[in-house]
């Protein structure tokens, strides 16, 4: 009786350096050796493609670059894939701001990753990020209600009187898209209050997987017109045929999951063991 | 291409929000008022159950209590919980000082640090013992940034073993990271927050959880603020409201009737 | 590549092997890269706080705004916290900062996120659909009803008795939640440990020397993770 309690003990307290060594392993070996799961698309990794794709040429979309360095692993390629998608697209004018600090430096890493000059984009023309602009919900509504009141420059300091791109750029009712992509609850949550509800903005989000459940609510009640996770930006990759950083993950995300489907098993399996063997 | 808001005072389609809102505000209102003759009956919250027996245990340990309430900031919606979290922060120092615990309080956002003094101060003085609080080590700022501070807070943790954490107010990407590593060193947690997304990540390590709202209602009650009390008491109103037009709205759609619908897009 | 860029993936692959090392056990490498970072974060806030004075503030005052002297003066008198006669004047442009904050997000709060919620699941169907869609349907209102409900605190009454399983219901339903939300945090922390895998794998690896100088980081790494009193030297860390 003793030895088996001491098994189920065991097995319930297996050090974290071999589960995380075990974990590390099934990172590794797809990335080393692509396995090629495939990648299904999912209904509203196809709304939000549509939805850009629909967008009559000459419109404006508003780009809150919000994530934090922290979230770039997994925000980072889908903003580069829907960034692609824009350019790919053509005849539309993308307009980047950044409620999070670290937003304009992770701006320049994706733009070089999308390299705009392929597709004939050009910076002030097609393209640019008006700069961090400190407050959250206060610099949305600033930015709403007048855009020029709040920032002068771009994120380099350059006046924006200068570019082509903000001719005609005033307030929220200037842009007939807004993208997030965002890292905070308080900035997924922040635009619905002071651009969806006001404005009648149309709403494309896409946050962490962890925080879908928490924004699920407002697209079901027609907020939010497309709600991705990064961890979808395979989809994206593959809609907008540029495979990247999120199509290289899902073999990686597939085998590193049932890892965790075997260690809540046998967590179970050491629970109960250890209850039904008397303690 | 949108419609400018502004033209009008009132505005189809808001009509009933802007009742409504008035009408919790004048809930809140009159609760605030009767709060200060009385202060109403809350119900039971297991996670405020706790805390005397964590000031005990870490009393018993000789080891300090770690205190956060998250990346409070005064400015933001968030602010209601940084406040909540101050008041057991006040509640937890009172006890602790009683028993001989020390309390670490780590501070996110400056702004807080003054608010914090003397929250922690008063509740010394309360619990009889003024010179035995020690600002310099017992409250600390650590960083305004995130990942920053959550690094800084996994520090203490490693360092000073404290043998119990409590976590109350707005948390986010670093709740995670502070249950485990306080879980790992064997600190008995009790967290709290009102932001849906880190919720799950307390309830499955901490031992102790006050879940969303449950927060406002701790801080009321431990404070005995009536303003906080009379406030939580005027949306239990519009809460009860929200569960009435809910229930309506469905059976009368299923009635056939759109009628609920239609008011409140009114 | 440029040197600058050699030297920018270096030392991020360094520091994203010493971060993680805390995943196996806390030593002097993941202290090291903790500080620095505790550091380059704070300095990284200092210069975007000067550069937001400067670019939200001094540029609109210089160019004839002279009403932000309001604001420059409200943001000093912040300061006054510390001195230890007029302290009690920060409270002013606080009190000012919080109304306009909780005013702003309130102003569409009741919309966004009371009557809009209500109306969307006030909105759901029990007859007229197919029976899952019915069924899902009914689990939905009854899980928000009783979510609710859970959250009514100043009538205990609510809470006793036979009333007491409507809360019991919404603990299921809310641990449901949690556990969704779990899992797909799992995917969002395993996209993070992809990202920074991919890039040692992809981007420092290739690079002259890195192959070499990983085994040498490791075995560094796992000698520091040894308790201080069971290696030979240093016997602190």
């Amino acid at each position: 009786m003793r030895e088996k309690r001491g098994f189920w003990s065991r097995l319930e307290d297996i050090p974290r350096e071999v589960l995380y060594g075990l974990l590390l392993i099934a990172f590794i070996i797809p990335m080393i050796k692509p396995i090629g799961f495939p990648v299904p698309v999912s209904p509203e990794t196809q709304k939000w493609y549509d939805t850009i794709d629909k967008l009559p040429a000459g419109s404006v979309i508003m780009i809150d670059f919000g994530y934090s360095g922290g979230g770039e692993p997994e925000l980072g390629p889908m903003a580069v894939a829907v960034y692609h998608h824009i350019f790919k697209r053509g005849g539309l004018k993308a307009i980047a701001m950044s409620t999070s600090i670290e937003g304009p430096l992770l701006w320049d890493k994706a733009m070089a990753e999308v390299n705009p000059s392929q597709y004939g984009a050009q910076y002030g023309v097609d393209y640019i990020h008006i700069g961090y602009i400190a407050g959250t919900e206060t610099a949305m509504a600033a930015v709403g209600k007048d855009l020029r009141a709040t920032t002068s420059t771009d994120y380099k300091g350059n006046p924006l009187d200068q570019y082509p791109i903000m001719e005609g750029i005033k307030d929220a009712s200037s842009f007939d898209l807004l993208i997030v992509f965002t890292t905070g609850g308080d900035q997924s949550e922040g635009w619905v209050r002071q651009w969806v509800t006001p404005y009648k903005t149309p709403y494309l989000c896409s946050v962490l997987a962890m925080m879908k459940p928490t924004m699920l609510p407002y697209q079901k009640a027609g907020q939010i017109i497309a709600l991705t996770s990064g961890a979808q930006a395979g989809e994206m990759e593959y809609l907008v045929k540029v495979p990247a950083r999120g199509i290289k993950s899902a073999d990686v995300m597939t085998l590193t999951h049932l890892l965790i489907v075997v260690y809540v098993i046998v967590g179970n399996i050491a629970y109960y063991g250890k209850k039904y063997s008397g303690g | 291409m949108f419609g400018k808001i502004g033209d009008s005072m009132l505005i189809s389609g808001r009509i009933f929000a802007l009742g409504m809102l008035i009408a919790i505000w004048i809930f809140v209102l009159v609760s605030m008022e009767q709060a200060k003759k009385k202060i109403p009956t809350f119900r039971k919250m297991a996670g405020l159950d706790a805390i005397p027996e964590m000031v005990g245990r870490a009393a018993e340990m000789n080891k300090p209590i770690h205190f956060t309430t998250g990346l409070g900031d005064l400015t933001s919606t968030v602010a209601p919980q940084l406040v909540a979290g101050l008041s057991v922060l006040g509640y937890v120092s009172e006890l602790a000082a009683k028993a001989g615990a020390k309390v670490i309080y780590s501070v996110y956002q400056a702004q807080v640090m003054p608010i914090a003094t003397e929250i922690m101060k008063d509740a010394y003085v309360r619990a009889g013992k003024p010179e035995e609080f020690d600002v310099e080590t017992q409250i600390r700022y650590l960083s305004g940034e995130q990942f920053a501070y959550a690094s800084a807070v996994q520090g203490i943790a490693e360092r000073e073993r404290p043998a119990a954490n409590i976590m109350i107010g707005p948390f986010y990407a670093e709740s995670m990271l502070f249950s485990e590593t306080f879980f790992r060193i064997g600190a008995i947690q009790l967290a709290g927050t009102a932001r849906g997304y880190q919720i799950p990540f307390f309830a499955v390590v901490c031992d102790y959880l006050l879940i969303a709202e449950e927060i406002y209602a701790a801080g009321a009650y431990l404070s005995k603020d009536p303003i906080q009390v009379g406030s939580i008491r005027g949306q239990d109103v519009g809460k009860m409201i929200a569960i009435i037009l809910i229930v309506l709205g469905v059976i009368a759609l299923a009635a056939g009737s759109k009628i609920v619908l239609d008011l409140l897009k009114a | 590549m440029d040197l600058g860029s050699v030297i920018q993936i270096w030392l991020a692959a360094l520091f994203t092997v010493w971060i993680y090392s805390i995943a196996f056990r806390d030593n002097v490498f993941f202290k090291f890269a903790e500080h620095t970072f505790v550091g380059a974060a704070a300095g990284h806030n200092i210069v975007y706080a000067v550069d937001n004075i400067r670019r939200y503030g001094w540029t609109p005052f210089t160019q004839g705004a002279t009403l932000y002297l309001v604001v420059f003066l409200l943001g000093l008198i912040l300061y006054t916290r510390y001195h230890s006669k007029y302290f009690w004047l920060s409270r002013f442009p606080l009190a000012i900062m919080v109304g306009i904050g909780i005013g702003l997000s309130m102003r569409a709060t009741v919309t966004a996120e009371f009557i809009a919620q209500i109306i969307s699941t006030a909105s759901l169907q029990l007859v007229g659909v197919d029976a899952w869609t019915a069924f899902s349907n009914l689990i939905f209102i009854i899980i928000v009803v009783s979510v609710v409900y859970f959250f009514v605190f100043t009538f205990p009454g609510l809470h006793g008795g036979g009333r007491a399983v409507i809360p019991k219901i919404a603990r299921y339903g809310m641990m449901a939640a949690f556990g969704y939300a779990f899992a797909n945090t799992v995917l969002s922390r395993f996209q993070m440990i992809f990202g920074r895998l991919d890039f040692l794998m992809s981007s420092w690896l290739p690079l002259p020397g890195a192959m070499m100088v990983l085994p040498i980081v490791l075995i560094l790494l796992i000698y520091a993770m040894i308790p201080a009193e069971k290696r030979p030297w240093p016997k602190s860390s």
